[in-house]
């Protein structure tokens, strides 16, 4: 059994390992850019998919944020503040990518993801094709009713799993609006009845 | 409040996002409150199974691959608009060392207009030598050719002997 403190341990040791990482990437060590890359790779490019509900942009996305992470690293002041900071790189890279998006379609050219919806894994069993299918379904119509910082802190704060503090670098915001514009986001995730009634099916 | 009166819904939200916002009165009630407790575990279930399954429905992805050459920014546009700009080249280019040869099909009514002209010019300096041929150039071939052949020049052409002309 794990207790507390055992957990409290393994969260600063991993920290730290964290940190020496990060040192060590930063004077240029490849082997461990490379662990940075491995540790994060999954979770940027999962915060990148809910954003852009599209596995090739999301791989692109992804691609490109670890391209920028190699190149700003010795911009980085704090390596404990890696998460947050590598999280600010890939809420950018994504808004950058929408804005782009945006004045494509001004012009008359759609992405493929805008005219066949989200895509969603091609390979697995049918039943868990089709449930992940109505789960972005419902993430997706529950998000609309969000405003961009809503649904930007509600998914870092519940899809990403960074704390408060992770939220406030990475949007560079101070933490009573990251805290407001939770409480709003979760007083609307109560109100969507749809929604938890999927998630309760679970 | 009273440990009668239940936390609001709003309370609990914010107990959710940060235990410390809560008054030390709120905080002794929902410690305090089985009703309020299961409340407040009750979204927070429902949120960790958002979390959850949003980890378990992300597709697969392929490995990050950081080469040496892609040490320079990824421009999603930058590809396109370079291949634009070579086929605009391209073809000023072409447009440009093409020689100006064009098709009868292609050609301006005012150039069809223009070489109409230079047609009939033509033809007009066609039928001008055909109605009087020879007319400038051999004068000397007229009717009376023969008027220069008289004594003086029979005289050049053979002197007579001047006493036998006596």
């Amino acid at each position: 059994m794990i207790t507390g403190v055992a957990v409290i341990n393994k969260t600063n040791s991993s920290r730290n390992i964290n940190a020496e990482l990060v040192d060590q990437a930063r004077s240029g060590d490849r082997i461990a850019i490379g662990h940075l890359v491995d540790r994060y790779q999954k979770d940027i490019y999962r915060m990148v998919y809910y954003r852009t509900n599209s596995i090739m942009d999301a791989e692109d996305l992804t691609q490109d944020i670890f391209i920028q992470m190699v190149k700003g690293l010795s911009s980085l002041k704090e390596a404990t503040r890696f998460k947050a900071w590598l999280f600010r790189i890939a809420v950018n890279r994504v808004h950058d990518f929408h804005r782009k998006k945006k004045i494509l379609s001004f012009f008359g050219s759609n992405t493929k993801a805008e005219e066949i919806g989200p895509e969603i894994q091609s390979s697995g069993n049918p039943a868990e094709k089709i449930m992940a299918k109505e789960f972005i379904s419902k993430l997706s119509d529950f998000s609309e009713n969000l405003s961009r910082w809503e649904r930007e802190i509600f998914m870092l704060r519940f899809i990403d799993q960074l704390g408060i503090s992770e939220i406030t670098s990475a949007l560079n915001k101070n933490e009573s609006t990251v805290k407001t514009h939770l409480y709003r986001a979760i007083a609307k995730f109560r109100n969507n009845a749809d929604f938890r009634s999927m998630l309760a099916g679970e | 409040m009273t440990d009668t009166t239940h936390l609001s819904e709003e309370t609990i939200i914010r107990s959710l996002v940060d235990k410390s916002d809560l008054s030390p009165e709120e905080e002794v009630h929902l410690n305090n409150c089985p009703a309020c407790l299961g409340r407040a575990e009750l979204i927070e279930n429902e949120l960790s199974t958002f979390g959850m399954l949003s980890q378990r429905y992300v597709p697969d992805q392929g490995n990050v691959f950081l080469s040496e050459t892609k040490g320079t920014e990824k421009n999603n546009f930058r590809p396109v608009f370079a291949m634009a700009a070579a086929v605009m080249l391209l073809a000023i280019f072409t447009w440009w060392f093409t020689p100006r040869t064009e098709s009868p099909e292609i050609m301006s009514t005012a150039q069809i207009l223009q070489e109409m002209k230079e047609d009939q010019q033509l033809m007009a300096e066609i039928d001008a030598l055909n109605t009087a041929i020879l007319s400038g150039i051999y004068p000397e071939d007229s009717d009376d050719t023969m008027s220069y052949i008289d004594d003086d020049f029979l005289d050049f052409i053979a002197p007579m002997d001047i006493e036998t002309a006596i």
